[in-house]
């Protein structure tokens, strides 16, 4: 698999406080990779660190292929847009003077793309208002729009739609997924508006106290998050031997602890189970949402038992 | 480097702090001639020289650019840009010196429009120049404009080793007004209206290094040193400026 970013054993101190600590983290291209953690977990620091903003204490990185310590790093970074905590935009111009502007120093030969970009983040008919002068999602949709000038491979949005209404969110969320099926661009979105991330993310990386707990597909998070029965029975064994013969779809998690995955007609099972000496200690519903399975991960269980339908 | 020069400057042109400070530069010269020319009419009943009215844009001009500057390059950083421009791949190198030379044109550019304001109110308005001649008069507006660029590439870079903290308009709008004060001291002393300038030594060295080699006090007096002097002056707080600049903001840490 071809990674857009890779980081190995990448640390970031700040004094005595470890804001980064052996953080090892792939991005497969093509991803839109959400990107999960508490607030000061070290989402912000990691991406400071990967768009050059900050040198890590140690570790390295790839970014596009290229080392941290390569010469062409800066090159390779020219292939990447990033609005990072906020948009980065001149409040004196109006929505194409910034792209314009962005053309210039990305050292674009034409603008040929600025009217496209317009259209595309929805800022066409702004005119000559100035983006002082615009709301906050206009002003976050033109961040965007200057991150994606030049045709990056790799874009990196920190919390990109906070402080958006529904209708900025959902359009903010349709560009992320057009453009990612479209142009193939590879997205890292830090967010914790975690729903919102689980309508658009292929890949998650979670992080906490500075490491990355995990990092799994959007598919072994559907399959982590699947609705399921949890039963809690005097012999997982006879259990498994139980829904082999029914061909039900099940996952053991202890000795006496297994997840079943199917509509269950109770008095049938009880049945088969007494048939084959199998008691029934407990059954409870599961339906984890993105947010539940984050916080049985990062932690806060007590939360979890209520998410858990 | 140069389209980074080249973004930076059309960034500068259409910032609302350049016009804004063009503005005041107008408009203060302007009403200074007002009152001038009302003293002139109704008190002295004389005609006005241009020298009452043609350099008075010195009296502002290490405030005006300070502020401007500041003010333009803090807002680049507080919107973001100068991060951005660092993760789009321009070098700190690059985006240092092209915030400097941004800071330096600004100056420039500042004491540009102040000097053909000038000549505007002096040639239409006034009784012509009495004591300076035009190489003279030359002379001035070249040591003004040099004094804006050093202090606007000073101010820009202070914006650039502080990370665009507002602690920074405290600072440059602090060294102008402390150096304000001190060259009317300065001056008093080794330029007294009547005697002879009583400092020696230590002293007098000090005095007149400020008088000589900064280029904040350019702008409190005319012209009296040769040009090699102003180049020295200019030239080093540049320098100074440019170095530990470059230092401080190629290890920063950027947030």
């Amino acid at each position: 698999m071809e990674y857009i970013f890779k980081a190995k054993g990448l640390s970031k101190n700040y004094g005595k406080f470890a804001a980064l600590a052996d953080v090892n983290m792939e991005i497969p291209k093509g991803a839109i990779y959400g990107f999960v953690g508490k607030n000061g977990a070290g989402k912000t620091t990691l991406i400071r660190v990967m768009t050059g903003l900050q040198k890590p204490t140690q570790g390295t990185y790839e970014l596009l292929g290229k080392a941290v310590d390569d010469k062409d790093i800066s090159r390779a970074r020219r292939r990447m847009g990033a609005v990072v905590e906020s948009p980065a935009i001149y409040l004196d111009m109006s929505a194409r003077d910034n792209l314009i502007q962005q053309c210039l120093m990305l050292g674009l030969p034409d603008y040929d793309c600025v009217d496209e970009l317009l259209s595309m983040i929805g800022l066409a008919d702004t005119g000559k208002k100035k983006a002082r002068n615009f709301s906050l999602g206009m002003r976050q949709r033109l961040g965007i729009g200057v991150a994606l000038c030049g045709n990056p491979d790799f874009i990196v949005l920190d919390e990109p739609i906070n402080g958006l209404d529904p209708q900025g969110i959902i359009e903010v969320r349709e560009l992320i997924l057009k453009l990612n099926k479209e142009k193939g661009i590879t997205f890292l979105i830090s967010s914790h508006i975690l729903d919102e991330l689980a309508r658009v993310a292929t890949y998650y990386g979670f992080i906490d106290k500075g490491h990355i707990v995990r990092q799994m597909t959007s598919k072994e998070l559907r399959e982590e998050c699947r609705k399921s029965i949890r039963m809690k029975v005097s012999d997982v064994g006879l259990l498994t031997k139980v829904m082999e013969e029914k061909r039900i779809d099940y996952k053991v998690v202890d000795s006496n602890t297994a997840d079943v995955y199917a509509e269950l007609n109770f008095s049938e099972v009880a049945k088969d189970f007494e048939k084959v000496g199998c008691t029934i200690i407990n059954m409870q519903e599961r339906d984890e949402s993105l947010e539940a399975f984050y916080l049985s991960l990062l932690g806060g269980n007590d939360n979890v038992q209520k998410s858990v339908c | 480097m140069f389209r980074n020069l080249y973004a930076d400057t059309r960034n500068i042109l259409l910032s609302r702090g350049f016009h804004i400070a063009l503005r005041v530069i107008a408009i203060y010269q302007i009403f200074y001639f007002l009152l001038i020319k009302i003293v002139f009419i109704f008190a002295l009943k004389q005609t006005m020289a241009a020298e009452e009215v043609a350099f008075i844009f010195a009296n502002i001009a290490a405030f005006l650019v300070t502020a401007a500057t500041l003010y333009i390059s803090e807002r680049e950083f507080s919107n973001g840009c100068i991060r951005n421009k660092i993760i789009s791949g321009v070098r700190r190198t690059d985006a240092f010196l092209s915030a400097v030379i941004g800071g330096m044109l600004q100056g420039a550019l500042y004491a540009m429009f102040a000097c053909v304001i000038s000549t505007v109110i002096s040639v239409l308005f006034t009784g012509g120049y009495m004591t300076f001649s035009p190489p003279e008069i030359a002379d001035y507006w070249l040591i003004i404009t040099m004094a804006c660029m050093t202090i606007g590439a000073f101010s820009t870079s202070l914006i650039m080793i502080f990370g665009g903290s507002k602690i920074c308009y405290v600072i440059g709008l602090l060294i102008a007004f402390v150096i304000k004060v001190t060259n009317a001291f300065v001056l008093d002393a080794l330029y007294p209206t009547k005697g002879f300038c009583k400092l020696t030594g230590t002293k007098l060295m000090a005095y007149r290094f400020i008088d000589r080699f900064i280029p904040y006090s350019y702008l409190a007096s005319e012209p009296h040193y040769d040009m090699p002097s102003y180049l020295i002056g200019c030239g080093g707080l540049l320098i100074i400026s440019v170095v530990i600049g470059l230092i401080v903001f190629n290890k920063k840490e950027l947030s």
